[in-house]
């Protein structure tokens, strides 16, 4: 469903220069799969996904959800996506009803289907209490359903998460790892990003784990135990990094910094 | 993509007349602030009663035909030089002769002085003049012995036409002004997206950029025409009401012919349209609202320096209404006046229509750059 080939991105910066973001990024998510891109701050994960998500282009390689290049059919990508971000606001003066008839509308869904839509969301994601209030005063868990029933409105097949837990109580936290359990568990291949190990270790089918804009490894937990013989996913990252870091100090060629 | 423009359109209009304080702010500003002021300033001498006020008048000439002159004239007090104990009022004129001149001393700044001093030397005037008829028939002169001919301009101007000048010179002016001023204080439909972080959402959707920039800029022009023509209904109301910008306006014949709504409306429209992708541009660019403030505030000296010239009574050549802002400015002092040729009206709404389209060609662009798109 999605296909990764050798993905490059450099950002050029007045005051930095150019900046390598990723290189050679590489990847395949299986349909109905929940693939985790795990790594810390500034790794390169959300790069990747706004690159998915047809928002910024990538310098080299390219990336296809279903056959669609996202550099080549970005109107195709955009009907088959919906996108989550940690950053992503909602309109204020807005309710999610109507945020939600806006959103289907500009991706050419009828209003009877959006209805159809809006309901299963609202009942999927307990809004129903607040679905006609303005989000101006609802809380961060509220609006975070906001955004995700945003996503979901048009019914894609992928949906892409970018750290959708960044800045919640624990209690929400967990209430959207439940709700994208709930969306694998209806036919969505979800993509979603991280730095938390333990939303990776309990969700993703399989792990890419990426570090200075380099996927490092990728495969199923298993396989990632298998490979480093490490048992728990917290040991397994860090042998995986430690042993990143350690190489990029030998060749004394640091990664995501001026090229 | 007509259908998303109208959606993007749609949506802005809806949550920009949800906006509270904006909405309140413009209700307040067009229709009691604005009015208000332009009431109190016109009538700020009327308010404070000075005109019924009498002006005294001390006088140290013997002779009572001054005296006599001087009673015709409506709310002034006299006095000679034998009631100097009396207690005089500021302002006050003192009148005296040094030979055969008659000098009247006062305050010159005085509106209340200046207006009286008219009238003294007015009868001063018709008493010379008496006196030389007197003279001169004596003599046995013709009476145009000293003045064989006089020069008087009769003006041929109608009342409409009159009120038409006033209305071309300061209707212009303040039009345009308000019209980029509210189009400036809908910004946030531009920059707002960004700033609230709605903006990625809305990238990712089926809309095409275009629609999105489209949509948007007719929403801040639908708000600035809106706005602007409700603060001159409010001003209008209350000229209606006994407000008046200034007394000799008061009778401002205010009706205009479907010919001239038509001009004004193609010219408002067409302004309207290039302000607001200015707006739309600049806001893209900006990251904020406070940097786009940064970025619009001199679009608003620009345009009091440009729309300034409408108040000017020289004629400009033709070439002058390609410049925008001064060519509207321009062209609707000449609908006013009832003197717009069409070419005049198709070069600043030609020069508008291609800026417009300019700008939204560059808003396109930049809604394409990842740069300006996710600067931080």
């Amino acid at each position: 469903m999605i296909r990764v080939d050798n993905l490059g991105k450099i950002f050029k910066d007045k005051k930095r220069g150019e900046v390598l973001a990723l290189q050679d990024v590489s990847f395949r998510v299986k349909e109905g799969e929940i693939f985790a891109l795990l790594g810390p701050n500034g790794a390169g994960k959300t790069t990747t996904l706004r690159i998915l998500s047809t928002l910024i282009r990538p310098t080299s390689g390219d990336a296809y959800i279903s056959q669609f290049s996202v550099q080549k059919h970005k109107e195709d990508v955009r009907k088959l996506i919906g996108v989550v971000s940690y950053e992503t606001g909602v309109y204020e003066r807005m309710t999610p009803v109507e945020i939600g008839y806006y959103f289907g509308r500009l991706n050419d869904i009828d209003d009877a289907e959006i209805g159809k839509n809006l309901e299963y969301i609202f009942h999927l994601l307990r809004m129903r209490d607040f679905v006609d209030q303005r989000t101006e005063t609802f809380s961060s868990g509220m609006k975070q359903k906001t955004v995700i029933m945003r996503a979901l409105v048009t019914n894609p097949q992928v949906l892409i998460f970018d750290e959708p837990t960044s800045g919640l109580d624990l209690l929400t936290a967990k209430n959207v790892m439940d709700y994208i359990r709930l969306l694998r568990e209806n036919g969505k291949t979800i993509l979603f990003s991280t730095h938390i190990l333990w939303e990776a270790e309990k969700l993703a089918d399989r792990i890419g784990i990426i570090h200075k804009g380099d996927l490092v490894e990728n495969g199923s937990l298993e396989v990632l135990r298998q490979k480093t013989g490490k048992r728990d996913l917290e040991e397994i990252f860090f042998s995986i990094v430690g042993a990143k870091n350690d190489l990029l100090l030998a060749t004394e060629a640091p990664r995501s910094q001026r090229v | 993509m007509q259908s998303k423009t109208i959606l993007v359109f749609s949506r802005e209009i809806k949550v920009m007349f949800r906006d509270r304080r904006l909405i309140v702010g413009v209700l307040l500003v067009s229709l009691v602030l604005m009015p208000f002021l332009m009431g109190f300033i016109g009538n700020i001498d009327r308010m404070l009663g000075s005109d019924d006020t009498p002006v005294d008048v001390l006088v140290f000439v013997e002779d009572d035909r001054v005296f006599a002159l001087l009673q015709k004239i409506e709310n002034v007090r006299i006095f000679g030089s034998d009631d100097l104990m009396h207690d005089l009022k500021d302002p006050y004129f003192t009148i005296t002769k040094d030979e055969n001149i008659f000098k009247i001393h006062g305050d010159g700044t005085d509106p209340r002085l200046s207006r009286v001093l008219q009238e003294i030397r007015q009868e001063f005037e018709s008493w010379k003049e008496t006196l030389v008829l007197e003279r001169l028939a004596q003599a046995g002169l013709p009476k145009d012995a000293l003045s064989p001919f006089a020069v008087e301009f009769v003006d041929m101007a109608d009342e409409g036409k009159e009120s038409a000048l006033v209305l071309g010179l300061l209707v212009p002016y303040l039009v345009i002004i308000l019209l980029v001023a509210n189009s400036i204080r809908a910004i946030y439909v531009a920059v707002g997206e960004k700033q609230d972080n709605t903006l990625a959402s809305l990238l990712v959707s089926s809309a095409p950029r275009r629609a999105i920039v489209l949509g948007k800029s007719f929403a801040i022009m639908t708000f600035s025409i809106l706005s602007s023509v409700l603060l001159i209904t409010g001003m209008v109301l209350f000229a209606n009401l006994g407000f008046s910008i200034d007394s000799s306006v008061s009778d401002i014949n205010f009706s205009l012919s479907i010919g001239q709504i038509i001009e004004l409306l193609i010219n408002i429209i067409s302004v309207s349209l290039f302000v607001s992708s200015i707006i739309m541009f600049l806001g893209t660019y900006a990251r904020n609202s406070r940097e786009a403030g940064i970025y619009t505030s001199p679009l608003i000296y620009i345009t009091i320096i440009l729309a300034v010239f409408s108040i000017s009574r020289s004629t400009f050549s033709t070439k002058v209404y390609l410049v925008p802002i001064l060519g509207n400015v321009l062209a609707m002092k000449d609908s006013f006046l009832n003197s717009l040729s069409w070419l005049n009206l198709l070069l600043p709404v030609a020069s508008n229509l291609l800026l417009f389209s300019l700008l939204l060609w560059g808003s396109v662009k930049l809604y394409n750059k990842e740069s300006v798109l996710f600067r931080s």
